[in-house]
């Protein structure tokens, strides 16, 4: 990645938008989307992996983190602005709050709930719950290739560091992050309770320290990383945990794949997923499939666990600001036992009725074998989130 | 695309729309029926078929390890290495074991709840790192955590005391006399005794099921 080239993308937005204090919209999205063009090749895009998939975008394109996720660069508040609400922002020169100056950002994320969960056996439990306040910071001095990112949790409870990596520019196509970082795996889903983060145990409360190689074309992403393996502060073994993952990003679809091997002294623990998705019309489709062997747990004493998860989701662009979102999951906890195979359903709807705001309400089915009360329950919620 | 078309979707729309749904049903699989599984998903001939007692590890296992937190905190990549998916891992992990949020802590301060981190992070302490466990989820029933606080009281054994008990006299920390003594009803196995807390006596009952309130010292 040309570090002179994309920052300005990235944090300098805003100065583009000044230049000229007559521009029109259409002479900002002109300007926007000949900018992205020449640096990505193809239309924007943004945030959650439906997004990206829609517009046919990385998720480099709208996120600080080239690997998706957490604060939104330049061109992803704009998006979140103006593109996504019901009611956009009028005045787009102050649309990017976040951005200190050129070489300092600012972003945060609050989610709060009012779940209903309702087990087949039992009493409901029902209450608010402050989800998750994120604030992220991004650094990048002037006219050097290094820049700083950090992702904290700062609610609820105490400060939780969830990422904090230093990424390296190296020429045009390359970067190679160092630090604290979710680990680059299939879809990054927002839903760290979906079947296919949890069993694979990657999700936004599992980031590993290491270092992560990414190559960026014009129409392929690759990372290459090595990590601890613990998901804790230091390695509790001498082995590492090795990584990759690929995805061919075209207009309309895309195809990929991720494979993560640890060897470590409890167990070998390898997993692999084909992911992607395509969009037609209103109509966005997501998949993927994970398979994971895992020596480290033995439910059948002498023999590695094998896990199957898998997501199918469906959104559907009912008008500007309302995304209705459909889901099915499935997740066999091991495939050496049979019958305890455990399924959810969603139906989510999203409202984004105005700048910074996203309302969400849902219902989620969870079916799970009779014996267990905890696999099958169904969960009502409404959530507003509050994104800069 | 017009509004027009949101309202009047054409038949070409129509077609997708049907088959974007079909195909999200097809991929749509079927629960188990748990046929031969314990509550858990594990085979039955495989685990305890026993109902565990109450105040143990085995029943937290059951209750709240094995069916809530296993999910995550499993394996080889279990966060910050707490692994809960068996009596034997929890145990080894939880007691007397610094938690990685806040090392000055013990996960399971055995004999102290309240400086218990499991405890703290299960209730939502205030001064926890992260989020309340389970993460994300409808939080433990009142009635489960107590069960964890009164498993910690009672020492956080490994095992459940039974049959008769021994005195143990010890020395600059070594074990140099252990009888076994007639009015106490207890059984201690030292090798299961955490490494610093040794339970000198039972003394007597203090709630309707029995459970012997126990009298500790550190070594």
């Amino acid at each position: 990645m040309d570090s002179d080239a994309e920052w300005p993308v990235r944090l300098g937005f805003r100065r583009l938008l000044r230049q000229d204090a007559r521009v029109t919209a259409g002479g900002i999205l002109l300007k926007l989307t000949i900018t992205v063009f020449l640096m990505y090749g193809c239309l924007p895009a943004h945030g959650e992996p439906y997004l990206a998939i829609k517009t046919g975008n990385p998720c480099s394109a709208c996120h600080v983190d080239p690997t998706g996720g957490g604060m939104r660069n330049s061109y992803g508040v704009y998006y979140g602005d103006v593109e996504l609400p019901a009611t956009p922002i009028k005045n787009i020169d102050y649309a990017d709050y976040g951005l200190v100056t050129d070489a300092l950002g600012i972003g945060s994320d609050v989610r709060f709930n009012l779940d209903n969960e309702s087990p087949d056996e039992g009493e409901d439990k029902r209450g608010f719950q402050l989800l998750s306040g994120q604030i992220y910071l991004a650094i990048r001095p002037p006219k050097v290739p290094v820049s700083i990112y950090i992702d904290e949790q700062v609610a609820p409870a105490g400060a939780l560091n969830r990422q904090a990596f230093i990424m390296l520019a190296l020429g045009t196509d390359y970067i190679l992050r160092a630090g604290k970082f979710i680990l680059p795996y299939g879809l990054r889903l927002e839903d760290d309770s979906a079947f296919i983060r949890q069993a694979t145990q990657v999700n936004f409360h599992s980031s590993d320290i290491g270092i992560d190689l990414i190559a960026q074309y014009s129409q392929l992403t690759v990372n290459l990383f090595v990590t601890n393996g613990t998901q804790s502060p230091s390695n509790d073994d001498n082995t590492l945990q090795l990584g990759a993952r690929g995805e061919f990003i075209s207009q309309h679809w895309r195809l990929g794949a991720s494979a993560i091997h640890n060897d470590a002294d409890i167990g070998a623990r390898t997993m692999a997923n084909v992911f992607g998705g395509f969009t037609y019309d209103r109509y966005t489709f997501l998949l993927e499939h994970d398979f994971i062997k895992d020596e480290s747990r033995q439910n059948i004493p002498g023999t590695a666990s094998e896990i199957f998860a898998s997501l199918a989701e469906l959104n559907i662009a009912l008008i500007k600001g309302y995304n209705l979102k459909l889901t099915t999951e499935f997740l066999d906890p091991d495939r050496n036992i049979d019958e305890n195979e455990q399924t959810r359903y969603s139906v989510l709807l999203e409202y984004f009725p105005f700048a910074f705001t996203q309302l969400r309400m849902g219902l989620r089915v969870k079916d799970g074998i009779p014996q267990a009360p905890e696999q099958n329950t169904h969960l009502l919620f409404g959530q507003i989130h509050a994104y800069f | 695309m017009n509004q027009k078309n949101h309202h009047h979707p054409e038949p070409q729309q129509k077609s997708w729309r049907i088959a974007s749904l079909a195909g999200l049903l097809l991929l749509t699989g079927c629960a188990g029926s748990g046929e031969g599984l314990d509550e858990n998903g594990l085979p039955v001939g495989n685990a305890d078929t026993q109902t565990p007692e109450r105040g143990t590890l085995a029943y937290l296992q059951a209750n709240i390890f094995s069916p809530v937190c296993s999910e995550c905190h499993t394996g080889s990549n279990a966060p910050f290495g707490l692994r809960l998916d068996s009596e034997d891992n929890s145990f080894t992990f939880l007691v007397d074991v610094s938690s990685g949020e806040r090392p000055e802590l013990m996960r399971v301060n055995s004999g102290n709840p309240d400086q218990s981190y499991i405890v703290m992070k299960v209730e939502g302490d205030p001064s926890i790192v992260g989020g309340q466990m389970p993460l994300n989820r409808t939080p433990l029933s009142a009635e489960l955590v107590n069960e964890l606080r009164v498993w910690i009281a009672d020492g956080a054994l490994r095992f459940p005391p039974t049959g008769p008990a021994v005195a143990i006299y010890i020395d600059a920390g070594n074990v140099i006399k252990a009888e076994q003594t007639s009015n106490i009803s207890a059984a201690i196995n030292p090798e299961t005794f955490n490494h610093h807390i040794i339970l000198l006596d039972r003394l007597k009952s203090v709630d309707n099921r029995s459970r012997p309130e126990l009298a500790r010292r550190k070594l």
